[in-house]
């Protein structure tokens, strides 16, 4: 399976299209469905399969590499950065966004830290329910 | 901030227009210079009437400007060069092919005159567009005949495209078999595409760089990110007596009791305080879609602003 | 000016044309050989018919080779294509020339060598076939230019009805001159110096007309 298949990028989504394509490489490699080492589409390639401007895949790309998410190597492509722990810290950086989202609506809502650390167990506990 | 296309030199132009004008009887198309980069998709937008189609030709050396100097590939284009044309591919609606002939027929009468003709492409285009190349052209419902139109210029690998609205009237599915060819074209860094829309969805997921033309005008050229990253659409709260205030490129677009929503064309970091201190409360900055960037420009335009 | 260019642009147009270009060459042929005829009333029917096939086909080519890409926006499809202005106006008008002078010549040739042939044909006669054919040919180079000028069917064809009016007058004038009526009713074949002088005349339009065309048509700059 290609990796194209695996990003959908959508103008309805509020989140500007470079963005969207970062989440979701970012995602992938979370998961383990990009391992590291795992060769990446040329940016011309990738735009043209996801029907993309290359200056959108080009700033994605660029701050994948940032980020330390991939490498890019000279004349030969870019590859999922070879780092011990790049999962896991993808897995962490996702967790702590979520965290911030909620504590953040929290906040707005006027919640207190207490009743937003009841409302996380309480909401740990339906998800336990919830798998097998 | 957004590095990523570094200033191009004049060799890594793909085209350019600079002072060009040109006037008709009831239209002008005035003092037009902007350029642009090898290997990317340049998108044109503007509203009917604008001058997309007259800039068009004249990059295509159909119309002959009044002033201004045009260069395509490295080269001046006029209309009695040929040699330039040869590197590149025009389409536009107003374009017919001969109907009693078939499909086949002009495959073969393209084919004899560009070397760079890709037979096999051709063949591979026939299939991914689903058309039938003994066919009439007469025989060919619209979508059908701009893909033949399309096909004709794709198979010859033309290095600069210029598509004078290509999706104009195609169905959904057609229109993805079109982008989808037309986005193989950016594989190859060495090719160029202008292609003007009124979807401006399109625009803004594949261009590289948006240029804006309004009743013969040039409003804006500017790689896509820049230029949408320029415009705001400000909600705020403020009392029935507030004026909006003449901030550049503020305007005013709708009312509904306290609640304004505005949009700013340029974007300054300072303007939010300014707006703060004018008596307003911020309820959201976000930013806005290619299409409404589109339609309040050509408002402001009509209002005589300018943007 | 790009030969290859102009030669494809010339055969291309001709192949487009072709089924008319046949329908007139054998209506050509089919007038002439009725205007051959022994009788004279079925002789002058073919007479007509040879100026009706002329005009009718002179309108046409002009008509579907010239005017109609201008209407049907397949002139801007073919100035899409690596060919300049000069190569699609010499194109363009070298095959509307060729396929109105097929048939043109055709009847000319057809009409020469079956009065020539035929026994109870007045050699004679052929005092005045260079000069009608003329004619003929003139007023298409006058509808030619009328239409690379203007580039409407509707001037076109009033230039054509004109020259319709003045062929009947030339035919009326031709014949009213007594050495030319007296040539063509007999068996002998004279040329007098008054039809060197229209042969002059009409040659010499012919000469202004085409510069003319070529002229005004490669002078065009904007295509649209």
């Amino acid at each position: 399976m290609t990796i194209h298949s695996w990003i959908t990028i959508s103008l309805s989504d509020p989140l500007p299209l470079y963005l969207q394509v970062i989440e979701q490489v970012k995602r992938r490699v979370a998961v383990g469905d990009l391992k590291p080492g795992t060769e990446l589409p040329s940016i011309r390639q990738l735009a043209s399969q996801l029907q993309v401007s290359v200056i959108t895949i080009k700033r994605a790309y660029l701050e994948l590499e940032r980020d330390g998410v991939i490498v890019t190597r000279q004349g030969k492509g870019s590859v999922v950065a070879e780092r011990p722990g790049l999962q896991v810290a993808m897995q962490e950086r996702e967790l702590k966004d979520r965290l911030t989202q909620a504590a953040d609506l929290g906040l707005l809502l006027g919640k207190s830290k207490t009743e937003m650390q009841r409302r996380m167990a309480e909401a740990y506990e339906q998800s336990q329910k919830g798998k097998p | 901030m957004n590095t990523v296309l570094a200033t191009p030199t004049d060799n890594q132009l793909a085209a350019s227009l600079s002072h060009v004008s040109k006037t008709y009887k009831h239209f002008k198309l005035q003092d037009l210079s902007f350029s642009l980069e090898r290997g990317t998709v340049a998108g044109l937008i503007g509203p009917n009437g604008a001058g997309k189609s007259t800039t068009m030709r004249i990059l295509m050396g159909l119309v002959h400007p009044n002033s201004g100097t045009v260069q395509v590939l490295g080269q001046p284009i006029s209309s009695s060069q040929a040699s330039a044309k040869q590197d590149i591919g025009y389409y536009s609606e107003d374009m017919r092919l001969y109907k009693p002939e078939s499909i086949l027929w002009h495959m073969q009468f393209v084919r004899s005159l560009y070397p760079s003709w890709d037979d096999a492409y051709a063949r591979e285009l026939l299939d991914r567009f689903g058309l039938i190349e003994q066919q009439a052209i007469k025989g060919l419902s619209h979508g059908q005949r701009v893909k033949a139109m399309l096909l004709l210029i794709l198979a010859r690998r033309p290095k600069f495209l210029i598509l004078d609205e290509p999706t104009n009237g195609l169905d959904p599915v057609a229109k993805h078999e079109v982008l989808t060819e037309l986005m193989r074209v950016v594989e190859d860094p060495d090719r160029t595409i202008l292609y003007s829309s009124h979807n401006t969805a399109d625009i803004e997921k594949i261009c590289d760089s948006i240029t804006f033309i309004d009743r013969g005008r040039l409003i804006a050229s500017d790689n896509r990110d820049s230029f949408l990253e320029q415009w705001k659409r400000i909600k705020l709260h403020a009392p029935e007596t507030w004026q909006t205030p003449s901030i550049r490129g503020l305007r005013l677009e709708s009312t509904f009791h306290q609640l304004r929503i505005l949009s700013l064309s340029h974007f300054r970091d300072e303007i939010p305080a300014e707006l703060q201190s004018s008596g307003a409360t911020i309820e959201a900055i976000d930013p806005m879609s290619l299409e409404e960037i589109f339609v309040s420009s050509v408002m402001r335009g009509r209002e005589g602003e300018g943007s | 000016m790009n030969l290859k260019a102009i030669r494809i642009l010339f055969l291309k147009d001709l192949f487009l044309s072709r089924r008319f270009l046949f329908a007139y060459f054998l209506a050509g042929m089919a007038a002439s050989a009725i205007a051959c005829y022994p009788d004279a009333t079925v002789s002058f029917i073919g007479f007509i018919l040879i100026l009706t096939v002329a005009i009718a086909a002179g309108i046409h080519f002009i008509g579907n080779l010239l005017l109609s890409e201008t209407i049907d926006q397949t002139r801007l499809f073919i100035m899409s294509l690596p060919v300049s202005l000069l190569d699609y106006s010499i194109g363009k008008i070298s095959v509307v020339l060729t396929t109105y002078l097929i048939p043109w010549s055709a009847m000319l040739a057809c009409t020469v060598i079956c009065t020539s042939l035929l026994p109870w044909a007045k050699q004679g006669s052929m005092v005045t076939l260079p000069a009608i054919f003329l004619f003929l040919f003139s007023s298409f180079m006058l509808q030619l230019v009328t239409a690379v000028i203007t580039e409407s069917v509707g001037w076109t064809i009033c230039v054509m009805v004109g020259g319709n009016v003045g062929l009947n007058i030339f035919l009326m004038k031709l014949f009213a001159i007594p050495e030319i009526a007296e040539i063509s009713k007999g068996d002998i074949l004279r040329w007098p110096p008054v039809i060197h002088q229209i042969h002059g005349v009409e040659l010499l339009v012919i000469a202004i007309a085409l510069g003319l065309t070529v002229m005004v048509q490669t002078r065009k700059r904007d295509l649209t």
